[in-house]
């Protein structure tokens, strides 16, 4: 390669890279005042180039009437809202004022499409109308969603894409097109051409980048939609409209896309789906970037641009592979320089409706309807094979195939809260691996099945070894760039036959007796899948699986328990991967025949979307996700010609409709919105038995050993010394009270000792060693803890939240889990939780969600999480707070049984009279410092703790 | 849109017809969604102008869209055969949807009028293959006519940039396979996007080759892109496409760019200049009459291998429905036997030379080589 050429690469990779960048910084504005991870973002481009192409054809773009509609729409909507809020006619009215800027732009572009504008003039018309779509497409379809989870609103931006590409290819055609040349000037730098157009779009680019920087930091209205951005309730308070922050931000997006569009419409052929592929290179630009610098996002866009144009020249086979397979070091670094824990800060908002307070009898009998009706759905599942054709039987083979696949994303998504895209990749390893060897090698598909579940299983803990580490917005392209290169590498490597496709896959065998019939099939998928709901269901209900579920809330709370995160996480990812594996070699060699468009993101995405619809966190939503999704496709496809007299091209855009409006109003999904409208989502029958035999509990140090030294820590963040040369010791048998005002230091001396940061400089000693500094080995060490801001489970039983506490107390293994062959120490880690609830007084609450008890009795059950991990030393960060006199009088009680028992208790707590008559000594700390140590009688008198008090700012 | 009328015609048509007749059901498949919706949404199109009716037999059309999706494209099979029991099926659209579908047919003996260009669905012909009956010209007729160019031209080095995708997989196959038996050699192998908007790396690549013939490997505008890059880098050999550019769009988007390019496509493409001596003149010319009444616009190429596809129907089913009845697994087996039997059928693309070992039929007479000149379609003698 020599100079010429690689300046040539360089030019052509920043031409594409600068469009990737515009896009990546209208992603950025999106994502950063509404959360919604833009999918659709390219179908702006290639929805501003054809209306601005067919407009130079002299015809109306179908994008004219298509903006009438989205007006419509929005009225219908705004008037449906508020029917029963106002005035019909005032109602009408404020709507109208909404959609006045559109409707001018519809009545001007209408206008103007009845003559020969000059071209400028047509790229303007075309840039306003989609502009004008975009605040119309926040109102319709993110608007009802405003405190939707990140994962739904990406699922519904999914659907979106699916709606924007279907109207796309109807009102644009198949074919491609180009537009005439904005700037036909060329001119040689260094013996390369430069086209005047590609320095046309790098100067809007930087126009528009710098526009936008300087808006979110100088301008009222930047500032205002920052402050969106950054506290969507703190914004509320302020007068700040969040719908109005995101028409805005949409605003935005659209006309950055729509203005893309129309600079590369001259430079190549644009296609109705053109823009996805834009879309999704931006989109990596944008995480690059952090989804929140414009600077940054633009430079990885850039950088996206670059390797394309020089994979492409290198090995064009293998250039999405090589883009794709870079960004993944890169992500890595990005989080290595993170802190090494960081807290997602997305717990998906929706609360869960309250459990109906059935009384024993009708809970009984509710119990014993669910019991039946699952009895005879498994029932029915056996007897479909007689009552229905073959051809119902293959369709419910491919729900069951989808079903099997999404159970793992359930797990994976749902349940852990890690997002991935890459299951269809996984199904196509397991599916290529078994279609090679047993073509080629002639090996029986028996033989090949483990083999395929080892090779997933292997690139699953090297996918998992990466995306374990990754956090936030990280996570989901890692997983997205993976499902990327898979796809590709099955398309170009030799031996998949690539798109031509692997044929003479045999068939599977039973006893010489090929399986071949759909039905024969029917027994083999939905007994294997009914068989593993059974294990998932297994799986959650046990020690491995809480860990698995106490993920999503957060790594802190979960490594504070004494959880391994990071094996949980890998846990999860690896088992959803072996599922999809098996559906993969299960798909071999039912239908014999592959080729990589079943394995693409594509429909790695759709699983997603499967899971979503169905419920992602529950095990029902995924065969209800599926089987909606499949059948619904194929309904349609067969129904659709029927009911609308036409063909084919409104298939994916009334799916995507139904399910944008379907996760409007049910947003958690079909499954868990079907349990509580039928009143069948039951607590679980636990045995509240605490007659089991204890769990192995730890050596105790002797009453006034010391079990934590602080030596001179400090702690600094940036100029910021929130904690400067403190020491202080902790003894069993002793209550250590930390005071001191606001802002004192408090709590990042309590993260130092429970290791969530490391210190400064200085040491802790726990139990006579340095600290780890890592919260799990302190908590498996005997250290428990409470939190200032409570950190439990929502959505888990108060049982097993304290069960949680005793996590690392006994070993059980995910498979012993799944076999049920856990039960006895099972029984043994309730038995204990329920003895600690007991110590608390929370027994009587033991079967409801934790997120029903009221703030105080969160508190107290943190306490009881923390006592079923039988600590030696207790850190509890203000546990009296919003607790009654008689709840405070009892927990004082209980801190002296502990304190008698041995145990070192240092409780953060402003209640000073709970605190001066419990502790036995006092540390006092004020602006990062010791300010005192003393008994409750000396601080008393202490002038200096008089004068911080009486003196301070409280 | 416009199609709406014709297709609110033959539902008409189709609920006018009464049960009284004996009644034929033909399946059709077809990608008019998707990568190949180029390919597919002229054949979805083509299906409306089929025959309502073969002598006393009213022939019935299911249609159905696979997303340019193999395993789609299976679903749909396993409807037609076992749900509404069809008596033979036009499609799939892509070569990789035909071979997927391929074990099914075979099962439920029916009928198979494959409108697509790679002969694996055909050859080596054997008991699963035999119910099929491919109505394209193979890949390889269209690349023996251009490699036949590019060896009187004195081409000696060749490169190729096709899509990654079946299609351009299939053109990259299926030319190599020639060019190795006439001693061409490759000198470059690149492979783009569909939706890409750049190929300046693969161009350059090809550049540096320095080939003395480019082959473009792609489908409807995609096959613009590749070319236009290489004009623009100064590239001055010849370059070749397939019968894939031969679209409206590819003269339209091209414009001065694309003059002189050598293309092998069925003759319906230069039909005012070709003598009346092609035979199959005057039915491509029917079935552009007949398209371009209902959509208003010419049709492309590849919706004539479906209206290819009715031709041969209407030659077989009265032979067939004079054995069996429609519905019948007789009726199906008497069909395949007859379509086998189909001697000189001229079709809108050329003739129809059915033999057991030999299910595509098309001869060299199928295939022209064209060039682009003043912005036109012109026929190279």
């Amino acid at each position: 390669m020599n100079l010429v050429v690689a300046l040539f690469l360089a030019q052509d990779g920043i031409a594409n890279g600068v469009v990737y960048a515009l896009l990546a910084v209208a992603i950025v504005v999106l994502f950063s005042v509404t959360r919604i991870t833009f999918v659709p973002q390219g179908e702006f481009v290639s929805y501003g180039a054809l209306t601005f192409v067919t407009m130079q054809d002299g015809q109306r773009p179908g994008t004219i009437p298509l903006l009438g509609l989205l007006i419509a729409l929005h009225v219908v909507l705004d008037l449906v809202g508020g029917w029963r809020k106002q005035r019909p006619a005032a109602l009408l009215m404020s709507s109208l004022r909404s959609v006045a800027a559109a409707l001018i732009v519809l009545a001007l572009a209408y206008a103007g499409t009845s003559f020969d504008l000059p071209l400028l003039l047509k790229a303007v018309v075309a840039i306003a109308v989609v502009t004008a779509a975009g605040p119309l497409l926040y109102r319709i379809v993110y608007q009802p969603l405003a405190d939707a989870s990140v994962l739904v609103l990406l699922i519904v931006s999914v659907a979106l894409h699916f709606v924007m590409t279907g109207l796309a290819l109807y009102i644009f055609g198949p074919s491609g097109q180009r537009s005439a040349p904005l700037l036909d000037i060329t001119f040689p730098v260094m013996g390369v051409p430069i086209a005047g157009q590609t320095l046309l779009i790098l100067g809007v680019t930087l126009v528009v980048i710098a526009a936008l920087y300087f808006a979110s930091q100088h301008t009222l209205y930047g500032k205002a939609m920052q402050a969106v951005a950054l506290n969507r309730t703190g914004a509320r308070l302020m007068g700040i409209s969040t719908s109005l922050a995101g028409r805005a931000s949409f605003l935005v997006a659209a006309f950055i896309g729509a203005l893309a569009g129309v600079l590369i419409s001259p430079t190549t052929t644009i296609l109705y789906d053109t823009g996805f592929l834009l879309g999704l290179k931006g989109f990596v630009g944008a995480i690059l970037g952090g989804l929140a610098s414009y600077p940054i996002s633009a430079l990885g866009a850039l950088l996206i641009g670059l390797l394309e144009s020089y994979s492409s020249f290198f090995a064009s086979t293998y250039k999405e592979v090589i883009v794709f397979s870079l960004i993944i070091p890169i992500l890595l670094v990005q989080t290595l320089r993170q802190h090494r824990i960081k807290e997602d800060d997305d717990h998906g908002a929706e609360a869960l409706p309250a459990q109906p307070n059935w009384s024993p009898q009708a809970l009984q009998l509710r119990r014993r309807i669910k019991t039946g009706l699952g009895i005879a759905f498994v029932l029915a599942v056996a007897a479909a094979p007689v009552l229905i054709s073959d051809y119902e039987i293959a369709l419910l083979n491919y729900v069951g195939l989808a079903a099997i696949v999404v159970l793992g994303l359930v797990l994976l998504t749902g349940v852990a809260g890690l997002t991935s895209f890459a299951q269809a990749a996984y199904v196509g390893i397991g599916a290529y691996i078994t279609g090679y060897v047993s073509s080629t090698y002639g090996l029986s598909p028996w033989f090949t099945l483990p083999m395929a579940l080892a090779v997933a299983f292997v690139l699953a803990l090297f996918g998992s070894l990466i995306t374990a580490r990754l956090s936030g917005h990280y996570l989901p392209l890692a997983t997205l760039s993976l499902a990327v290169v898979a796809y590709y590498l099955f398309a170009a490597l030799p031996q998949t036959g690539g798109q031509a496709g692997m044929t003479n896959i045999p068939p599977l065998t039973i006893a010489g007796w090929a399986v071949h019939s759909p039905k024969a099939w029917y027994i083999g998928i939905w007994g294997a899948l009914l068989l593993l709901q059974l294990a998932m269901t297994n799986l959650l209900d046990s020690r491995p699986g809480r860990a698995i579920r106490a993920l999503k809330s957060g790594t802190i709370m979960a490594e504070s328990l004494g959880v391994d995160t990071w094996k949980a996480k890998i846990a999860a990812f690896v088992i959803a991967c072996l599922l999809a594996a098996l559906a993969g070699w299960i798909y071999a060699h039912y239908q014999r025949f592959l080729n990589p468009s079943p394995f693409s993101f594509n429909q790695g995405i759709e699983y997603l979307f499967m899971a979503v619809i169905g419920g992602a966190g529950s095990i029902g939503g995924a065969l209800v996700g599926s089987g909606i999704v499949v059948l619904a496709n194929q309904w349609l496809q067969t129904n659709l010609p029927l009911l609308l007299g036409m063909q084919g091209d409104f298939q994916v855009i009334i799916f995507g409709v139904v399910a944008m409006a379907m996760l409007q109003l049910l947003p958690r999904g079909i499954w868990p919105a079907l349990l509580d409208l039928t009143g069948m989502r039951l607590p679980k029958a636990w045995s509240m038995s605490t007659d089991t035999a204890p769990l192995p509990a730890r050596g105790k140090p002797q009453p006034g050993e010391t079990v934590l030294a602080v030596r001179g820590v400090s702690k600094n963040f940036g100029a910021i010394a929130a904690n400067r040369d403190i020491s202080l010791d902790a003894k069993a048998g002793e209550i250590l009270a930390l005071i001191g005002p606001n802002g004192a230091g408090k709590s990042t001396l309590f993260d130092l000792i429970s290791g969530v940061q490391r210190p400064s400089s200085g040491t802790v000693h726990f139990l006579g060693h340095e600290s780890s500094y890592f919260p799990r080995t302190l908590s498996r060490g005997g250290m428990g803890r409470t939190f200032q801001h409570v950190r439990i489970i929502p959505e888990m039983t108060v049982l097993e939240n304290t069960a949680l506490g005793a996590h690392a107390r006994v070993d059980t293994s995910f498979a012993s889990a799944a076999l049920r062959l856990d039960r006895p120490t099972e029984a043994r880690l309730i038995g204990e939780a329920l003895r600690q609830l007991g110590r608390v007084g929370l027994e009587g609450s033991a079967t409801q969600t934790a997120g029903s008890l009221s703030l105080g009795q969160q508190r107290v059950l943190e306490i009881a999480r923390a006592l079923a991990s039988d600590p030696c030393l207790l850190l509890l960060d203000e546990p009296a707070a919003g607790l009654r006199h008689l709840e405070k009088q009892a927990l004082a009680r209980l801190l002296k049984q502990l304190k008698a028992e041995g145990i070192a208790v240092i409780v953060v707590e402003h209640d000073m009279d709970f605190v001066m008559n419990l502790a036995d000594r006092i540390v006092v700390m004020q602006f990062g410092q010791k300010l005192a140590e003393g008994t409750p009688c000396e601080i008393q008198r202490n002038p200096a703790v008089i004068e911080a008090y009486l003196g301070g700012a409280e | 849109m416009h199609n709406l009328k014709a297709l609110a015609a033959v539902a008409v048509l189709t609920a006018l017809a009464g049960p009284a007749m004996a009644q034929v059901k033909i399946g059709v498949i077809a990608s008019s969604t998707g990568p190949i919706s180029v390919v597919g949404l002229q054949q979805k199109n083509t299906v409306a102008l089929l025959p309502k009716k073969i002598g006393d037999v009213t022939v019935d059309y299911i249609y159905m869209d696979d997303n340019s999706d193999p395993t789609q494209a299976t679903k749909n099979v396993q409807k037609f055969l076992i749900e509404d029991k069809v008596d033979a099926i036009i499609g799939p659209s892509g070569s990789p949807n035909a071979v997927a579908v391929l074990p099914f047919i075979a099962d439920a003996q029916t009928v198979m009028l494959a409108p697509v260009g790679s002969t694996a669905v055909v050859l080596p012909m054997d008991d699963k293959k035999k119910w099929v009956f491919k109505t394209t010209q193979n890949d390889n007729l269209v690349m023996d006519a251009l490699v036949a160019h590019m060896k009187t031209n004195g081409v000696k080095t060749v490169a190729f940039i096709g899509t990654n995708d079946p299609l351009g997989a299939n053109f990259a196959k299926a030319f190599k396979a020639v060019i190795d038996k006439e001693g061409i050699k490759l000198v470059a192998e690149e492979t783009f996007g569909r939706s890409d908007t750049s190929v300046a790396g693969q161009a350059l690549k090809i550049l540096s080759a320095s080939p003395d013939a480019v082959l473009v490997g792609a489908a409807g505008a995609t096959t613009v892109l590749p070319e236009v890059t290489l004009v623009d880098q100064g590239y001055k050999g010849k370059i070749y496409q397939t019968h894939g550019a031969a679209t409206p769009e590819f003269l339209k988007l091209g414009g001065k760019k694309v003059e002189g390019t050598v293309l092998a496509a069925s003759p319906m493409l230069v039909q005012s200049q070709i003598g009346d001596d092609v035979p199959s003149k005057a039915s491509g010319q029917a079935y552009i009459d007949a398209y371009t009444k209902v959509y208003n616009v010419a049709p492309g190429t590849f919706g004539a291998n479906v209206w290819d596809a009715g031709l041969l129907l209407e030659r077989t089913v009265p032979i067939a429905a004079a054995k069996a009845k429609p519905g019948t697994p007789e009726f199906r087996a008497a069909l395949r036997d007859a379509l086998e039997n189909v001697k000189e059928l001229t079709g809108a693309q050329g003739v129809y030379n059915m033999t057991p070992a030999d299910h595509s039929g098309f001869d060299k007479r199928s295939i022209v080589t064209i060039t682009v000149k003043d912005g036109a379609w012109q026929l190279l003698k």
